[in-house]
């Protein structure tokens, strides 16, 4: 097969990682790439090496770095400089021990939510604990173990939320990248099979028109159903 | 029993596949690998039980045969009006569909094993374990994938789907560009720091020459380096 | 030349943010003619390839390609169906991809014919670049030139799992088609594209074409031809099991629910606002038990594939 097995139908962790390597993040640059206006008309007589002219984002901001100010630039590239100490990375706001308080005291509130947190916190918060632990305010041993709660207690409310599976439908609102690659095979491996078996319910209850069984089936469909896909 | 050797074949097939499966989530936490799976071993293909079984087939056909001729000739009896002919003739059916379903079976045990080896075949070639024709299987010691366990249609099936791959390799700018048998996991880490661990002298690469001395340390392309640092020359830091 | 491509690419600059995405590879008919006008382009490479490519590329910024190549390279991991081919989206990449390679081997060289002359030992020291903030945008450049080509091989080669796995089902749809075309006789036969050809790329097809007659052969030779005739097909129907595996429609995929490409609710039609709360939403109807689910933009939900894959194909929702 062109794609390994272990790539089919859902992602390696290495590619989710990838994925969020892609988002916008914000910098503090160590050096300046802003240049003058008539320096910039020599670089396009193509000499100057020194220009990002880039494929997938937009190299404006790239361009116009200046030492010490704040700008926003993808974040394989924020890592980049960062393994060159080329610039110290700027904790995303949800990223701050304030903020996860917060958002673990949401967690704990509301019993059938979850909180709206960015859809690649865990990845994100994993890569820059390993990368750029120094340019934290928080002790990053303390983030750590506050979004390590955080999944557990997630974790906790998706297991109770299994028992709501059925063949229709779930909602999943906030659920985050990693939690729903995570979750990917046994839930839809779960709902296919009940799928199957609620196929076959069906198929014999519309051969022989038994009411009984008829209601019982209305019963399960209609209320717990409609509960559940809004519970998770 | 009619299909049981069938079911033997198809048993095996399936803890090849087991085995395969549980090679390749061991090496995934090997990082070194390319594809997630290197090494894919095909076992020996199984001469003996697909020729015991293609005997069984011939047997098969044979009976299939015999009652369907049997159940022309009672077909006859029945227009004739012969007494039991009724009763033979539903037993002539039975008998005839039992082969034939006997039959169908093995069909689809023999070619649902060939089909599991022709797709580790297609993963070998996919992985890049299998390098060049020619020269694999004689390379002792090295990556060379040993032919031995293929039957001779496997081996066709194999040269022809590298040279279908090749050619289209060659043709498509696309596909060339992107390096399309490369590798599956995303880049990370391009430009790495290294540190030589035994004199090596210079190296030529697109960003220029490097001396790479013991001891001295570099800032480079981990794809420069790939060979180096798995033969032990230089060490990422 | 190294001139051209530096107007180019500045030019391209200043396109990105201003210019709107068009629908790519969605609709058919539009995706054909601009084929056809492709391929008479390509066919005059050298003299007007300035030309060529603003002319192609003005109308989508890179940025809005890249990121439609990531959803499509998403979606096609999840989906159980082999999803159409977006043949204009990778026209671009490829020339993109291969000016920029042609770019970076000019900066690169000019890089080190400057380090060369300055200090004389800028070539024997390669150490250099770790240190050295002009050669920064070289590595980043060269590092996303990587990143670009990775989402294309990793989506192709899902996309050549599928062929192989749905090679049968594949090769049965195209018969379908051409026997219909037949029946049909020759009165439209220039317009129509056969389902093959809308699906997959040129060198899919091959591709298809080659390995299943490998594969073909393969199995003529070690089982088939051992058989009595009436078992000699390879796509038997009528036994046991069928032998043709076909995507599993109704498999339980996640989805992000995203409304209409441009973003304009109120156009579209198949989009319903409720107030109290404020949402919009596609409602889909789950057959067997006729039960309607409401799905809002922005929520993530586990549906059926078979439900969604009109809105998917719409560019309405993406998989996760």
């Amino acid at each position: 097969m062109s794609l390994p097995k272990q790539l089919q139908d859902t992602f390696s962790p290495k590619e989710l990682q990838f994925m969020v390597e892609e988002e916008p993040i914000k910098i503090f640059p160590r050096f300046t790439t802003r240049q003058k206006i008539r320096k910039q008309r020599d670089d396009l007589l193509g000499t100057n090496s020194h220009r990002w002219k880039m494929l997938t984002m937009n190299d404006t901001s790239l361009n116009n770095m200046v030492a010490m100010q704040s700008t926003t630039v993808t974040l394989w590239i924020a890592l980049l400089l960062k393994q060159q100490s080329k610039c110290n990375i700027i904790a995303p706001e949800w990223l701050t021990s304030k903020a996860l308080d917060r958002a673990l005291q949401f967690e704990q509130t509301n019993t059938t939510r979850f909180s709206p947190l960015p859809w690649d916190w865990l990845i994100i918060s994993e890569i820059l604990f390993k990368k750029a632990p120094d340019d934290f305010h928080d002790p990053v041993h303390e983030l750590r173990s506050k979004i390590q709660d955080l999944r557990e207690i997630r974790q906790l409310k998706v297991a109770k939320g299994i028992r709501y599976m059925n063949e229709s439908h779930l909602q999943l609102d906030n659920l985050s990248l990693l939690e729903i690659n995570e979750l990917r095979p046994f839930i839809s491996g779960i709902m296919d099979k009940l799928r199957e078996i609620h196929l076959a319910a069906v198929g014999t209850g519309d051969n022989n028109e038994m009411g009984d069984e008829d209601d019982n089936d209305e019963m399960f469909n209609g209320t717990m159903r409609n509960d559940s896909s809004r519970l998770l | 029993m009619y299909g049981e050797l069938g079911n033997k074949l198809i048993i095996e097939a399936k803890r090849t596949e087991q085995l395969t499966q549980r090679h390749i989530d061991a090496s995934l936490n090997n990082d070194m690998n390319r594809n997630g799976g290197n090494n894919i071993s095909i076992p020996l293909y199984n001469d003996e039980l697909i020729n015991n079984i293609l005997k069984e087939v011939r047997q098969l056909k044979q009976n299939a045969d015999y009652f369907k001729q049997l159940k022309q000739e009672q077909d006859q009896d029945l227009l004739d009006g012969v007494g039991s002919a009724l009763a033979n003739e539903k037993i002539r059916g039975c008998q005839y569909f039992v082969n034939l379903i006997c039959l169908e079976r093995n069909k689809r045990c023999l070619m649902a094993y060939q089909r599991m080896r022709s797709d580790m075949i297609d993963k070998l070639i996919w992985n890049g374990d299998i390098e060049n024709n020619s020269t694999a299987g004689t390379g002792a010691g090295s990556k060379g994938y040993e032919y031995n366990e293929l039957s001779h249609n496997e081996q066709e099936y194999m040269n022809q789907y590298k040279n279908v791959l090749d050619d289209l390799n060659s043709e498509s700018e696309l596909w060339s560009c992107v390096e399309i048998m490369g590798n599956m996991n995303p880049p990370s880490d391009i430009f790495i720091d290294i540190r030589v661990l035994k004199d090596i002298g210079e190296i030529q690469t697109e960003y220029g020459t490097f001396n790479l001395v013991k001891d001295s340390q570099f800032y480079v392309r981990q794809s420069d380096v790939e060979r180096l640092i798995q033969q032990g020359y230089v060490q990422k830091i | 030349m190294s001139l051209d491509i530096d107007d180019i690419l500045a030019e391209l600059d200043r396109d990105t943010t201003a210019v709107e995405m068009s629908s790519d590879g969605i609709n058919l008919q539009n995706d054909a003619s601009v084929d056809i006008m492709n391929s008479s382009l390509d066919g005059t490479n050298v003299a007007p390839k300035g030309q060529l490519l603003t002319s192609k590329v003005r109308a989508i910024s890179p940025v809005e390609d890249f990121n439609k190549l990531k959803t499509l390279w998403k979606n096609e991991r999840c989906s159980p169906e082999l999803l159409p081919y977006p043949h204009q989206l990778m026209r671009r990449m490829l020339i993109r991809i291969q000016e920029q390679m042609e770019h970076l081997e000019i900066l690169s060289m000019n890089f080190f014919e400057e380090s060369a002359g300055g200090g004389g030992n800028g070539r024997r020291n390669g150490n250099a670049p770790a240190n050295n903030n002009k050669m920064l945008p070289l590595l980043c450049m060269e590092a996303e030139l990587e990143r670009v080509k990775f989402v294309i091989r990793s989506y192709i080669r899902c996309r050549l799992s599928k062929v192989d796995k749905y090679s049968i089902y594949l090769r049965q749809i195209n018969e379908q088609f051409l026997n219909e075309e037949h029946e049909e006789g020759d009165m439209n036969t220039e317009t129509r594209i056969s389902p093959l050809e809308a699906l997959l790329s040129s060198e899919e097809i091959k591709y298809h074409q080659k390995h299943f007659s490998l594969l073909l052969n393969l199995l003529n030779e070690s089982v088939l031809k051992y058989m009595s005739d009436d078992l000699q097909a390879i796509n038997d129907t009528e036994g046991t099991v069928n032998m043709i595996d076909e995507p599993d429609w109704n498999k339980f995929v996640f989805i992000k629910v995203n409304g209409p490409p441009n973003g304009e609710n109120e156009f579209d039609p198949l989009l319903i606002h409720k107030l109290d709360p404020d949402r919009y939403y596609y409602s889909i109807t789950i057959p067997e038990t006729n039960e309607d689910i409401e799905l809002i933009i922005g929520s993530i939900y586990i549906v059926r594939y078979n439900l969604i894959k009109d809105l998917l194909k719409d560019d309405k929702i993406e998989l996760l």
